[in-house]
């Protein structure tokens, strides 16, 4: 139907639209200003990230389950090195001989902190805020561009440019940032302290060293993010189509909207901190490192003690990161959420249940997540009336979260429901969003927290929020968009493969670190914990199977990577403009959608979820569709 | 949400602008009064910080009451004219006076948050475990 | 193809697109520079008293900027006041009064207020070294009363004077070196002497040399230290020169007496005064030197640094956190208000995007110079706290 529109409605738009006509290959593809191309960069970029710090833990994984003797299989070893560098990776010798290569424990915590910095900032926002945000939401609220168009390509390249930092700096002597992907100093002051040795002799830069490339990389990274989410509030703000209101939003803008705030509002801090810790290491200023700082340097060949006047606080940078860090978490979370709203609305046929209570409680889960920081440092000496105040905020942040489960799981009940590959990812989205959230109550309570601190609970916790939850929603988001962007279907049956191969070996992947955390497992033992094997023997063997669990997920992830290219070329081309008989207005556009996204004035007459309204002729009325009598898609009002 | 509130804001708005076309040579002298209002507690900012109120016996009494002492009154008188002297640009030169609910919005949350990170910073530094006290004299 | 709302307001928002995009920034400005005060507030609170200075900035200087950037936040006003008059002459003085204000607060700050800091030297006594330098300090003077440099009732553990810059050029370098074990120094000199490889050895060897030249002052000393027989005395000798600083030389005939309660602590040459004045001449920590070239005869304070906390040096982020958190807040203000300048500049001149804008679209030229100019607010804002917490409290 929207193909019948398409031809009339060219005519009147070619005089507006002549100037994309000319565009040459840079403009259109690479600095575009076109949201959906900036879109599709994000997506594509953060996926490379994605699976960059993915294949960085599934070597970590081999040095846990192998306790870090074992030399990686042969080639895949030699690969490594070649590649990393002897500051990562080190040779095995067996019998005065070597046998191969294997991650050095100073590599373990390189790539430890490059797998986390990577998946949150490099992997996840990118591609679920600004890669899909990017993409639907102007299309869901009937505009024809960001509010921006050209802050929206200046935000892209800052991320970029941060990239190319946070690869870089596995490259330099030292390689990179090994403090842990939330950077605490002092420790994060020292590492990688200029004027010192790495392991292969070479000396330490002022600039290029693993410590001040992160923190370059994630000023780069914080600014484009800033300019993203205030493009992304403006748009929402300013350029929704007429009739479409607030109430008539799709969820999955309100996530975005919310999500903009969080980022607007907690990433500054952290920009704040950065620029503070870049002093310490480049200027040598103690913001975060203590009077007294005594400091073996065991690592370099030869030390130079760093000087530092001291007065400074390493708490400082634990509330100025977790400042933002905790908002981050749903800065995670909610875009997924508002993706799965979509999917299971439009596969289960039905409005969504508490559209207005699920939009409430982003709203309190937002506010609410600004003052539960702390609770991320209930180790560090924090006395009883303040913990006392984090704890109850983060018990109380968890009545919006069940809230919106809650709503989502009922939407379920009596629809009659698609199974089609994204739907899938979609239902395992909420039991494991269930088991990820609520294994964090019990971290709430300082006491207990006090004992899982750092092991491999939190971890467990931590990524059953954001693998099975966010990176599902992510890959059921690829293949529900992905007709739209392309005109194909990603194959059905590729995805069905990859599906139910991810859902078994992912909680074979971290079920076990449950138990393993209860046990005492402490995150960062490298050699998965034979030195303190003593304390924690009747759970070590748990360890090849989240190794198992992790090599088994990569490989059907493999799976997904062929059906993404191979369906640009060969998946089944899309019947119309609208395969899946959506409502909202994105399926209102040609596919894919050209620069100015729609071919005619766009009007919304109703509510986002229209599905099987009682009456209607057919099972979903999209949003444009005007009410019976009226006469159709009149030019929109001037302003 | 906001589509409620528009009327209003809306005839709000055209009042404004009205305000600026009709008496524009009055919006000129506001804006050189609060110029020099500003002249003015920068003078009295540097004046007061050669003022030792420690040692002023009633403002020793008043802000002990909330438990500051030395430097610490005249850091928060200091920062007292100082957040006066912020409001006279906010509310004039940034017109926030006459802003919208869509403006203001956002900035109270700001504020909110900001105020939020001094609090419990300040909080979470001045009550340590007991057992540490020795980190706090 | 056209974005609505970029000069119009919507109506059911009455907002256009900019003037929510710069609030939405100016919200994020707010919890960045929150952030940098909150640091600022850490910092105080973590501080010794002894060691959080006061009077070390130039009021007069620092008052009269803030006079300069309210000035450009009036003038800013005004010219977007003239805009809305559509009266363009009017606009261009006031908008180029408002650059060249910006410009003048820039100036100030990089041609005298930084440079200031790096021409100045401090270092800081250690409490038990605190009497061997007591006559330095001055702490039997200022017995009951307030220190200038040390915070109310603590002693002043604090020296200061002028760096010559241009007669020591490595003083700058060298005096933030921090004491140096020997145990250390001992392992870089033997950075690659065992290695077998000569291409790993030549690396070492660089590496080695690379490390010296940061922690030795002299060339001299870098090329004795490195010879394989080193006499052991000649060594120490070498050792204790790399191990001990050397304050400016002391001009006596020229000195000041020395006035505790008028001391305003501005760096009077601390180190000339206090030594002719309490009549040091033959204080054990005081040497004279005479200048090669001139014959003249200078004093040299010489201070072991083993008596030192570890902040000493010029005035510089590594000194102590008050300087750390001043340059960098005045640093990052800076940049936003050279951000502005470079905005107004652009917008004053007559380009397309700028004041010929007026011919073709005054709304919009009108909008630009409003949200450059709530922009311009915010800096002035930012700098009505930062003025008082540095300067004055």
């Amino acid at each position: 139907m929207a193909q019948d529109h398409a031809h009339d409605a060219h005519g009147h738009h070619d005089d507006h639209g002549h100037d994309h006509h000319e565009l040459g290959f840079w403009r259109k593809w690479v600095f575009s200003t076109d949201h959906k191309v900036i879109g599709m960069q994000y997506t594509v970029t953060g996926l490379a990230f994605l699976f960059f710090g993915f294949m960085l833990m599934l070597l970590m994984r081999w040095t846990i389950a192998k306790g870090g003797a074992e030399p990686l299989p042969t080639g895949l070893g030699e690969l490594m090195f070649n590649i990393f560098g002897d500051d990562v990776f080190t040779a095995v010798m067996k019998d005065g001989k070597q046998v191969g290569y294997t991650l050095s424990s100073q590599g373990y915590n390189v790539f430890g902190a490059m797998h986390g910095t990577i998946m949150v900032f490099f992997g996840i926002v990118p591609i679920a805020m600004a890669g899909f945000g990017n993409f639907v939401m102007p299309l869901q609220i009937g505009a024809i561009d960001m509010a921006f168009p050209r802050l929206n390509m200046a935000s892209f390249w800052c991320f970029f440019v941060s990239c190319i930092f946070m690869v870089a700096s596995f490259f330099v002597p030292g390689s990179a940032a090994k403090s842990g992907w939330t950077n605490y100093p002092p420790l994060a002051g020292i590492a990688d302290l200029p004027g010192s040795v790495d392991a292969s002799g070479d000396l330490l830069g002022v600039w290029t060293n693993g410590g001040t490339l992160w923190l370059l990389g994630m000023v780069f990274n914080i600014t484009g993010s800033l300019l993203g989410s205030i493009n992304f509030i403006t748009t929402i703000v300013q350029l929704r189509a007429p009739g479409m209101t607030w109430g008539r939003l799709p969820f999955f803008c309100w996530a975005q909207f919310i999500t903009a705030y969080l980022l607007l509002l907690a990433f500054p801090p952290l920009e704040s901190a950065a620029v503070m810790n870049l002093f310490d290491r480049v200027f040598g200023s103690s913001f975060f490192q203590p009077t007294g700082l005594v400091v073996t340097q065991a690592a370099t060949a030869a030390g130079i003690v760093p000087h530092y006047s001291g007065g400074g606080s390493p708490i400082l940078w634990q509330h100025l990161f977790w400042f933002l860090a905790h908002p981050e978490v749903y800065v995670l979370i909610l875009p997924g959420i508002g993706m799965i709203t979509e999917i299971i609305a439009c596969n289960t046929r039905k409005p969504i249940w508490g559209y207005k209570a699920m939009v409430g409680a982003v709203f309190v889960l937002a506010f609410l997540s600004f003052i539960v920081w702390a609770h991320h440092m209930y180790m560090t000496g924090m006395g009883p009336k303040v913990s006392a105040f984090f704890q109850t905020t983060t018990i109380m942040i968890s009545v919006p979260s069940v809230i919106l489960l809650t709503a989502l799981l009922l939407s379920l009940w009596g629809g009659s429901i698609r199974f089609n590959t994204p739907m899938l990812f979609a239902t395992a989205f909420l039991p494991m969003f269930g088991i990820g959230g609520l294994t964090g109550i019990p971290l709430a309570f300082n006491a207990i927290d006090l004992y899982m601190h750092d092991t491999y609970y939190v971890i467990a916790h931590f990524n059953n929020v954001v693998a099975p939850v966010t990176i599902f929603a992510i890959f059921a988001g690829c293949y529900h968009w992905y007709p739209k962007a392309t005109g194909r279907f990603m194959s059905e049956f590729l995805g069905k493969v990859h599906f139910w191969g991810s859902l078994v070996f992912i909680n074979i992947l971290f079920f076990p670190m449950f138990i393993q955390g209860m046990g005492g497992v402490h995150r960062r033992w490298w050699d998965g914990g034979l030195t303190y094997k003593g304390t924690v023997e009747n759970v070590l063997h748990l360890n090849s199977w989240s190794s198992w669990g992790a090599w088994g997920l990569a490989a059907f992830q493999l799976v997904f990577v062929f059906n993404f290219f191979y369906s640009i070329f060969r998946g089944k081309k899309v019947p119309n403009d609208n395969p899946w008989n959506a409502t909202t207005l994105e399926w209102d556009t040609p596919t894919p959608p050209p620069h100015g996204n729609f071919t005619k004035p766009i009007t919304v007459y109703r509510n986002a979820y229209e599905y099987s309204v009682p009456g209607a002729e057919k099972d979903f009325t999209p949003q444009s569709e005007p009410p019976a009598g009226t006469p159709a898609a009149q030019p929109a009002p001037a302003h | 949400m906001s589509d409620h509130s528009t009327p209003a804001e809306h005839k709000h708005d055209a009042h404004g602008h009205e305000g600026h076309h009709g008496s524009l040579m009055s919006h000129s002298k506001v804006y050189l009064i609060i110029g020099a209002l500003l002249f003015i507690f920068t003078v009295i900012t540097v004046a007061l910080s050669y003022i030792d109120f420690a040692h002023i016996g009633i403002f020793k009494w008043a802000f002990g009451l909330v438990g500051l002492k030395g430097d610490g009154i005249n850091i928060v008188i200091g920062l007292i004219v100082a957040t006066f002297k912020v409001c006279l640009v906010g509310a004039w030169f940034m017109h926030l006076k006459q802003e919208t609910m869509q403006i203001w919005r956002p900035l109270l949350f700001t504020f909110f948050f900001v105020f939020a990170l001094f609090m419990l910073f300040v909080l979470a530094y001045l009550d340590p475990i007991p057992s540490s006290s020795h980190w706090f004299h | 193809m056209e974005i609505p709302y970029t000069v119009r307001p919507r109506p059911d928002t009455g907002l256009a697109n900019p003037k929510l995009g710069i609030w939405l920034f100016l919200a994020s400005e707010v919890m960045l520079f929150g952030g940098l005060f909150a640091g600022y507030i850490f910092m105080r609170l973590g501080a010794e008293p002894w060691m959080w200075p006061k009077g070390w900035l130039n009021v007069p200087v620092g008052t009269f900027n803030t006079f300069v950037l309210i000035l450009s936040s009036v003038t800013v006003i005004l010219a977007w006041e003239s805009l809305k008059l559509r009266n363009l002459r009017a606009y261009k003085v006031w908008l180029a009064v408002t650059w060249i204000c910006g410009l003048l607060f820039l100036t100030i700050k990089l041609s005298y207020e930084w440079p200031a800091k790096f021409h100045h030297f401090g270092a800081y006594i250690q409490k038990t070294a605190a009497e061997k330098y007591e006559p330095l300090l001055g702490n039997d003077k200022h017995e009951g009363k307030d220190g200038h440099i040390g915070r109310k009732g603590y002693p002043r553990l604090f020296i200061g004077g002028h760096l010559d810059l241009e007669n020591d050029k490595d003083a700058m370098k060298a005096s933030s070196v921090p004491f140096i074990p020997e145990a250390n120094l001992n392992s870089v000199l033997a950075l690659g002497k065992d290695e077998k490889d000569p291409a790993k050895q030549a690396k070492l060897f660089h590496t080695r040399d690379e490390m010296l030249k940061q922690i030795v002052v002299r060339e001299a000393d870098i090329i004795a230290l490195k010879a394989p027989d080193l006499d052991p005395k000649k060594k120490a000798e070498i050792l204790h020169r790399m191990n001990t600083i050397s304050v400016h030389k002391v001009d006596a005939e020229n000195a000041k007496p020395y006035d505790p309660d008028n001391d305003k602590a501005h760096f009077v040459p601390r180190d000339q005064v206090l030594i002719s004045d309490l009549g040091l001449k033959d204080s054990p920590i005081v040497h004279s030197v005479k200048d090669a070239k001139t014959g003249k005869e200078d004093q040299h304070l010489i201070i072991d640094k083993r008596d030192l906390v570890a902040g000493h040096g010029p005035l510089v982020p590594k000194l102590n956190t008050y300087l750390a958190t001043y340059f960098m807040i005045t640093g990052l203000h800076g940049a936003h208000v050279l951000a502005g300048c470079i905005c107004f500049i652009y917008f004053w001149l007559p380009i397309k995007g700028g004041s010929k804008l007026f011919y073709t679209n005054p709304e919009q030229l009108c909008n630009r110079i409003e949200v450059s100019g709530l922009f311009w607010h915010l800096v002035d804002l930012i700098w009505i706290f930062v003025f008082p917490i540095f300067y004055l409290l």
